[in-house]
């Protein structure tokens, strides 16, 4: 085992008056993929949504615990562009800029200031090399994103995050909206990322969890019911809560 | 997941009816030896296809849940495990023919010398054997680990009945040929008795998601003593 890149430390969060996550503690290696599954309402999204403070866009919304990132508390801390320039999401359905393929990619470079032309060339570049998709559409930079297919949206929307150059890739069901190549295409390129990045992944599918990624946890009703390597995860959990629900006996 | 379910069920039921039929092949094989029953020796080779059937049958099922069900944890150790029974159980179907083979190349004479020890050493194997089948049905991993245990006093009768049939046949070399027959059909009865141990292996498997193929008995009870 690596270092930990995110140590989750007695973590509560609430919407409003309503708690939905219960003391989780839990630490994430750095190049590695975690992979976050339960029913839906179980939380894991929102778990999710805490390394990069998404939560603050809404009023009302309350964390308590500490969550570490490189032994800093994401928590306390105040830029949050920076932050999610460094811990970047990916969601569920493509989010392509209305813009060229080109500027949805230099979009973060400019936000961070970076104005040199070379410099944001080289690194949009370098951003869709590592996004598997420089081969497909390195013909037509200026192409607005729209025209791209599903798949490519999402690895285009990857491209952007990479830019920035981020430790860590949070996907909330990066694959629901993909048909099936499409999804290979962005699982390989999940874990060919990991060299790079670490990545935390919250998926629907079962299977995809089991096929990317290293480690798993399983939330239900809030809590952290069971974590463990995916391997031990899959053929051996250790809690009969998570052996009833990647059974599919759960209910 | 009801479909799933009832593949699991056909499964249990198909391995059920194919312990069974081994299980009856291993007996009267024995039967037909001692008795010298030359009929009930040419049954138990019929029965043969019965047990290839099974394999075939149990393994398509297997292979199609496993390519469309993805089981998981002890559903996914369950069909793993069936698996690897249905070759164990098609081997006992083997051995129990090559000993039905056997019965019409022995003289009676010969066999009446021996057939205490290898009628001992029949029911302790076919004690493992039964042993090994209800430890699976039953989801027993005690009963798979003390079962395994029994596999050494068969490889111990199997040594000294082997001992036994070369001094007799050196004395009585007319007999060369069934003392031949026997010795066969001793290592015939101590190879049901390690295919019961393999079932027991994966009946452990089945239960504990723990290998505990090629470990030595000792070791594994230690261990789950410790834990």
């Amino acid at each position: 085992m690596g270092d930990y890149i995110l140590k989750v430390k007695n973590l509560n969060f609430f919407y409003g008056s309503k708690q939905v996550l219960f003391n989780i503690n839990m630490n994430m290696a750095s190049n590695r993929i975690t992979a976050l599954i339960g029913p839906s309402g179980c939380g894991k999204t929102t778990f999710l949504r805490c390394f990069n403070r998404m939560h603050d866009l809404y009023k009302g919304n309350r964390y308590e615990g500490e969550i570490l990132y490189k032994e800093k508390d994401i928590l306390k801390m105040n830029d949050n562009i920076e932050l999610r320039s460094k811990i970047g999401m990916v969601f569920q359905s493509p989010t392509p800029f209305p813009m060229s393929i080109f500027d949805n990619v230099a979009y973060g470079l400019k936000l961070k200031g970076i104005k040199n032309r070379t410099e944001v060339k080289d690194r949009v570049e370098a951003a869709l090399q590592g996004a598997a998709l420089w081969q497909e559409v390195k013909d037509r930079l200026s192409a607005p994103a729209g025209g791209l297919s599903g798949g490519q949206q999402q690895r285009l929307v990857i491209a952007r995050a990479l830019a920035v150059e981020p430790d860590i890739l949070l996907f909330d069901e990066p694959t629901s909206a993909l048909d099936p190549i499409a999804t290979a295409k962005i699982e390989e390129l999940m874990i060919e990322l990991k060299k790079i990045t670490t990545i935390i992944v919250v998926t629907h599918n079962m299977q995809q969890a089991a096929r990317v990624s290293d480690y798993t946890a399983f939330f239900y009703l809030g809590e952290l019911i069971e974590t463990d390597k995916t391997e031990d995860f899959f053929t051996r959990p250790k809690n009969k809560q998570t052996e009833d629900y990647i059974r599919g006996k759960f209910g | 997941m009801k479909y799933v379910e009832e593949k699991y069920s056909q499964i249990r039921a198909m391995l059920a009816e194919m312990s069974k039929v081994a299980q009856s092949m291993m007996e009267d094989s024995i039967k037909a030896l001692l008795r010298g029953d030359k009929e009930l020796a040419k049954n138990v080779k019929k029965r043969d296809g019965i047990v290839d059937r099974f394999d075939n049958d149990i393994e398509d099922v297997c292979f199609k849940v496993l390519a469309m069900y993805d089981p998981k944890a002890f559903d996914l150790r369950f069909v793993m495990s069936a698996l690897r029974i249905i070759v164990d159980l098609e081997r006992i179907g083997d051995s129990s023919v090559n000993i039905a083979k056997q019965v019409k190349h022995i003289d009676s004479s010969c066999t009446q010398n021996f057939s205490s020890k290898i009628n001992e050493m029949a029911t302790a194997a076919k004690g493992m054997l039964e042993a090994s089948i209800e430890a699976f049905f039953k989801n027993d991993a005690s009963l798979a680990l003390e079962t395994i245990k029994k596999d050494d006093y068969i490889d111990k009768l199997n040594k000294q009945i082997i001992t036994d049939i070369i001094n007799y046949i050196s004395l009585n070399p007319q007999h060369v040929k069934s003392g031949v027959s026997l010795v066969y059909i001793a290592r015939n009865i101590e190879r049901i008795a390690d295919h019961a141990t393999n079932i027991c292996e994966f009946v452990y498997f089945k239960e504990t998601g723990k290998s505990i193929k090629h470990t030595f008995f000792d070791s594994v009870k230690e261990n789950k003593e410790d834990g």
